[in-house]
């Protein structure tokens, strides 16, 4: 039973990276080069959140280290401030999941809005603080409510497609990081 | 459950230590970044370096079939789009017609001027690799770089316009920024009315042109060429035609297709002599310092000498 239950948590473990280098990968394919579309989501940061609220040991932190610091480097972004900035969020979440885990889902979808909106807003004030230039308000804005929007659906599909739910508070596994 | 409470009682700390010291190390990555720009950059070209062109197995199929669906989807105006290039063919013919002449004459008149022109552009084509990935950055990653000789600065084109200029430099890939990034500025000259301006990308399809000095004399439709100020440009490079966007502020139409940017020209610039020095005092020719160390054996030839230096110092 255990070692099935491990065994599905490296499955998950694996889902996580490769799905999270797909994304990157698409990200940077030369197939829209010039035309400044709107920004989309940030499906990386969706589905970290998600998972960590429903069973935190499938996004471990050395994973999420990884994929995020990849992410900055290729997608030019500054690099270590939104991993930075991830990753405490991402222990906010986890430090409280035990609290949302009997609350409707709009609880949930309300304390990660609040959370990325923080995220977007504390990386413009950490840019500002640091006189560097950044993408207009605008923009960055757009790009935290589209991860928003997207949120549901990624619940959707860890919960129908892959059979990840939140644990029930008795099975919660003691402190596994 | 009184285990699960211990385990995690002292699991936890550990962690938070574990949180702390990670985030630590991230806010001192960014402050090296902040302080150390540059060196953090290479470290970033590099590692992208590393990293893209071991993936193009990858990338490259799935750009393609990308491509293919775009190609695809302009089938449904096959027809419109033959009757426009059978109309734009017509032109061109005449057009190629007159080129013809006036290059002929051109040549003529150079002949009979003996003007020296500079030596022609050599240039370096590569392929794009990726793109910047970020809705905040117009960049692509190319496939040449310092092993094919790229240095950072070059410009950029496709066929016809300006693309960019090279900003990252790694082994095998460099970073080209494009015109329509906020970070990229370039010299221009409007060209009937030969003014000076400055354009400058902001994240939209039109950059702004901007510093102008008689807007009034410059009209939608007037040819923009690099300038060659400040040295970065070779001059007399074609980036677009100036248009007017609603709240009338002059813009740069790209000549270059920045939708579809796939292979790009890497513009050799050959920095000219600079003259830096101002020109030396015209004199009598002075002795020079080899000439009295032919001689050395005559004590006379050798007091002459420094006398005859002192006097050019003074």
């Amino acid at each position: 039973m255990a070692e099935r239950r491990a065994r599905r948590i490296w499955g998950f473990r694996a889902i996580y990276l490769l799905f999270g280098l797909a994304v990157i990968l698409y990200r940077i394919l030369p197939l829209q080069t010039g035309i400044p579309a709107l920004p989309g989501p940030d499906f990386i940061l969706a589905v970290t959140l998600a998972w960590v609220l429903r069973q935190p040991a499938t996004v471990p932190l050395a994973a999420v280290l990884f994929l995020f610091l990849i992410g900055d480097v290729l997608l030019q972004r500054p690099p270590g401030l939104w991993t930075a900035l991830a990753v405490l969020v991402m222990e906010f979440l986890r430090n409280r999941r035990a609290g949302i885990a009997e609350a409707p889902f709009l609880f949930e979808w309300g304390l990660v809005a609040g959370a990325i909106l923080a995220m977007v807003l504390g990386q413009r004030v950490i840019l500002w603080i640091l006189v560097t230039d950044q993408p207009s308000l605008g923009l960055a804005l757009m790009e935290g409510l589209a991860t928003i929007v997207l949120y549901p659906f990624v619940v959707l599909v860890s919960k129908y497609l892959l059979g990840l739910d939140r644990l029930p508070v008795m099975e919660r596994e003691p402190g596994k990081s | 459950m009184a285990r699960e409470r211990t385990d995690s009682s002292h699991a936890r700390p550990v962690r938070r230590l574990l949180v702390a010291v990670v985030v630590l190390c991230l806010v001192v990555l960014v402050l090296v970044w902040r302080i150390d720009n540059p060196r953090v950059e290479r470290l970033r070209s590099n590692i992208t370096d590393r990293i893209v062109p071991n993936l193009e197995w990858a990338m490259a199929p799935v750009t393609a079939l990308g491509r293919m669906v775009d190609d695809f989807q302009s089938y449904t105006r096959l027809y419109q789009q033959n009757e426009e290039l059978r109309r734009e063919l017509q032109q061109m013919r005449a057009w190629r017609e007159a080129a013809l002449q006036l290059e002929q004459e051109n040549a003529r008149l150079l002949d009979l001027n003996r003007v020296q022109l500079d030596p022609d552009l050599t240039h370096v084509t590569g392929l794009v690799l990726a793109d910047s990935g970020s809705p905040f950055r117009r960049s692509v990653l190319i496939n040449v770089g310092a092993r094919d000789g790229i240095i950072d600065g070059w410009a950029t084109m496709d066929g016809l316009g300006v693309v960019g200029r090279i900003s990252g430099v790694g082994e095998n890939t460099s970073r080209v920024i494009l015109l329509i990034d906020a970070a990229h500025r370039i010299p221009v000259t409007v060209m009937p009315s030969s003014q000076q301006a400055l354009l400058m990308g902001d994240n939209t399809a039109l950059p702004v042109l901007e510093f102008v000095e008689a807007a009034e004399d410059i009209s939608p439709g007037d040819r923009i060429v690099t300038s060659g100020d400040g040295g970065v440009f070779p001059p007399g490079l074609l980036v677009g035609h100036v248009v007017v966007d609603r709240e009338g502020r002059l813009r740069a139409r790209p000549s270059a297709d920045m939708s579809r940017l796939n292979f790009l020209r890497v513009m050799r610039s050959h920095p000219g002599t600079s003259l830096a020095d101002p020109g030396g005092l015209i004199g009598p020719p002075w002795p020079l310092p080899s000439d009295t160390t032919s001689a050395p054996d005559d004590p006379d030839d050798t007091a002459e000498s420094t006398a005859g230096d002192e006097a050019a110092d003074g």
